[in-house]
C-alpha cells in the first residue's frame, strides 16, 4: 500500500488497514439490516426522530462505506498502474462518494455531534479538509498535475481512515479503563492527528526521502504510468 | 468540473431530498397513527374511576406498568444491536431492575392510601422511590429527587445510560 511504502512491516500496516476497513463496513450493515435499531441512533434521542438528520445520517453511511472500499484499491499504485481506466472509474466513485455525499453530510451531522464543542470542531474540520483535499486532488489531476493528484488524495484516503482509526483508538482507550466521553472526544481528535501523521509522513518519506529537494514535485516511481 | 461529477453531483442531490420525502412521510405516517396520543402502560393499567376502592391488586398492577414505563428507554437501549467497532459507546449497558413493594399494611386493607416503594437497581446501586396511591382519586405520587412527583413528571426524569 503507498501509504506504507518504505515503512518497516509495510505489509503488516497495509493487512491492518484492509483488516479495519473490512470490519467497518460490516458493522455498517448494522443500519440496513433490519433489526433491532442500532445504539448509535438510541444515543441520538431526539436527532435520530428528523427526517433530515437521518437522511443526512444514512447519506454519510453510504458515502463513506463506498469511499472507503472504492479508494482502498487506488492507494495500491501496482494495481493502478496495470488497470488505469478502473483507476479512472473507481476514482470518479471515490470523488462522488466524498464529495457529494459522506464529507457534507458529515458536516451536516458534526453540528449535533458527541462530545459538545469539541465533538464538533473536530467533525467539522474533518469534513471541510477532507472535501477540501479530494477537491484538491480531482482539480490537480484535470490539470494533469500528477504530484499534486497523488499528494492531495493521499491527504483525502487518510481522512477516510480516521473512521476506523477512530474505532480502533476508542477501542483502546476502553481498554485501559477511560470514562465514556472522555474516551470519545479524546479518540476523535487522535484519530485526526493519525490521520495526518499517517499523510504527511508518508509524503515525507516518497517525495522528501527518496529524492532530493530538486525533485520534490516529481512523480513517484511507483505512480509513473498510472495516468497514462 | 467534467459532466460525470455535474451529472453525480445532482444525482446525489436528487436522492437526498427523495431520501429525505420519503423519511418525512414514514415521520408523519408514524405521527398519525399516534393519534390520538398513545396510552403509556400506567394509563392502560390505571383503575376504572368507577371503581371507587380498587383491590390491592391493581394497584400493584398500576405501579408495575408505571415503573415499566420508567425503565423502558434504558431496557430498550440494553436490548438494542450493537457491534463494538462503531462510533457508540464500546461500554455494554448495565441491566436495570424495577421492583414494586407495598407496605405490609396495605395488602388487605381498605384504607383510602396504599403506600409503596418503587425500588431501580442499575450496577450494584438500588435507588428506592417511596410513593403514595390514592385509591378514592387514583393518583399516584412518589418522592423523587427530595420532592414530591407526578407520573409525568417522574416518568420525565427516566434515567438514560449514556
Amino acid at each position: 500500500m503507498f501509504l506504507f511504502s518504505g515503512l518497516r512491516w509495510a505489509k503488516l500496516w497495509t493487512a491492518l488497514v484492509v483488516v479495519g476497513c473490512g470490519l467497518l463496513l460490516y458493522s455498517n450493515l448494522i443500519y440496513f439490516n433490519g433489526g433491532p435499531p442500532p445504539r448509535f441512533l438510541w444515543e441520538k434521542g431526539a436527532y435520530a426522530q428528523m427526517p433530515w438528520w437521518l437522511a443526512a445520517f444514512y447519506f454519510h453511511v453510504v458515502g463513506a462505506s463506498i469511499c472507503l472500499a472504492a479508494g482502498l484499491p487506488l492507494m495500491f499504485p501496482r494495481w493502478t498502474s496495470k488497470h488505469p481506466a478502473w483507476h479512472r472509474r473507481l476514482g470518479y466513485v471515490y470523488l462522488t462518494a466524498v464529495l457529494w455525499m459522506a464529507a457534507p453530510s458529515g458536516i451536516a451531522l458534526a453540528f449535533t455531534a458527541k462530545g459538545g464543542v469539541l465533538g464538533t470542531l473536530a467533525f467539522a474540520l474533518a469534513g471541510v479538509l477532507w472535501w477540501w483535499t479530494t477537491w484538491t486532488g480531482y482539480r490537480a489531476i484535470r490539470r494533469r498535475d500528477i504530484s499534486g493528484h497523488v499528494r492531495a488524495m493521499v491527504r483525502s484516503y487518510c481522512w477516510a481512515l480516521s473512521a476506523p482509526a477512530f474505532r480502533v483508538i476508542q477501542m483502546a482507550l476502553f481498554l485501559i479503563g477511560l470514562e465514556d466521553s472522555t474516551n470519545y472526544v479524546v479518540s476523535l481528535w487522535l484519530s485526526l492527528a493519525v490521520s495526518v501523521w499517517l499523510a504527511e509522513s508518508c509524503l515525507y518519506r516518497v517525495y522528501v526521502s527518496t529524492y532530493t529537494s530538486r525533485t520534490f514535485v516529481r512523480v513517484p516511481f511507483s505512480h509513473q504510468g498510472a495516468f497514462e | 468540473m467534467n459532466r460525470f461529477l455535474i451529472l453525480s453531483a445532482v444525482g446525489c442531490l436528487v436522492a437526498f431530498a427523495g431520501l429525505w420525502a420519503v423519511l418525512h412521510g414514514a415521520t408523519g405516517r408514524e405521527a398519525a397513527a399516534k393519534m390520538p396520543v398513545a396510552p403509556r402502560a400506567y394509563e392502560l393499567a390505571s383503575i376504572s374511576r368507577s371503581d371507587a376502592t380498587p383491590s390491592i391488586d391493581k394497584v400493584e398492577q398500576r405501579l408495575a406498568a408505571l415503573t415499566g414505563d420508567y425503565i423502558r428507554p434504558w431496557k430498550q437501549l440494553e436490548s438494542s444491536s450493537h457491534r463494538r467497532f462503531s462510533r457508540a459507546a464500546v461500554r455494554d449497558v448495565t441491566p436495570i431492575y424495577a421492583k414494586v413493594e407495598l407496605a405490609a399494611h396495605s395488602a388487605g386493607g381498605t384504607e383510602g392510601l396504599v403506600v409503596a416503594t418503587i425500588a431501580i437497581s442499575k450496577g450494584g446501586e438500588t435507588e428506592t422511590v417511596p410513593c403514595v396511591v390514592d385509591r378514592t382519586t387514583n393518583q399516584v405520587r412518589l418522592f423523587a429527587g427530595e420532592q414530591w412527583l407526578t407520573e409525568d413528571q417522574w416518568l420525565s426524569q427516566a434515567p438514560r445510560p449514556f
